[in-house]
């Protein structure tokens, strides 16, 4: 990642998804917001992996993001 | 309090759970009196074993979806029909807000009317 380009990126732990159509909301509805270039989220693995514009997005208001749908977020420690 | 119905795409019980987030964080602010959603009025010991406190130390319904007066209020009693992709509210809150709070899921919804 190039922090000076303001290109980072974060993996966010998601409790609560149980289905594909959940992986598929939030990959739609998180993909929207404004400074998200890329996400990938891991049903297995209950993370969603972003690429972000840090000069846009940071940890806290993805993890929000994803809170506001319904779902339990939270950053690694 | 009058009575809403919404048609939300819910397809698993993920879904269903992340409607009863959004709600149950929509009612967090808001004071009413009201009865225990299964219709009977409860002792305080009754209510208080209904509840789990959340992360952020409110208390929130863990299953009845109970509405009382109190210091913590829950604003919105809700229940929630998954096969027919339904969800009934019964809140002070306008039409316009529970839309809105349940589009924030990401799901389609619809408002279907007062019952």
């Amino acid at each position: 990642m190039d922090p000076v380009m303001g290109v980072n990126s974060v993996t966010i732990a998601v409790e609560g998804m149980t289905c594909n159509s959940c992986v598929q909301t939030i990959e739609q509805q998180i993909g929207k917001q404004n400074g998200v270039h890329r996400i990938q989220v891991s049903l297995e693995k209950k993370t969603a992996t972003i690429i972000y514009d840090s000069r846009l997005q940071n940890p806290g208001s993805l993890r929000e993001a994803i809170d506001d749908m319904g779902f339990e977020a939270s950053l690694p420690d | 309090m009058p009575k809403h119905e919404f048609s939300v795409d819910m397809t698993c019980e993920g879904c269903s759970n992340a409607v009863t987030r959004v709600l149950n964080k929509l009612g967090d602010h808001g004071e009413s009196q009201g009865r225990c959603w299964q219709g009977e009025r409860r002792s305080k010991a009754q209510r208080l074993s209904a509840f789990r406190i959340s992360e952020f130390g409110n208390w929130v319904p863990a299953s009845c979806g109970a509405l009382w007066r109190g210091q913590h209020q829950v604003g919105v009693q809700f229940d929630i029909d998954l096969p027919n992709k339904k969800v009934r509210i019964d809140s002070e809150h306008s039409v316009e807000t529970l839309l809105e709070t349940l589009k924030k899921t990401g799901k389609a919804t619809t408002y279907l009317g007062t019952k």
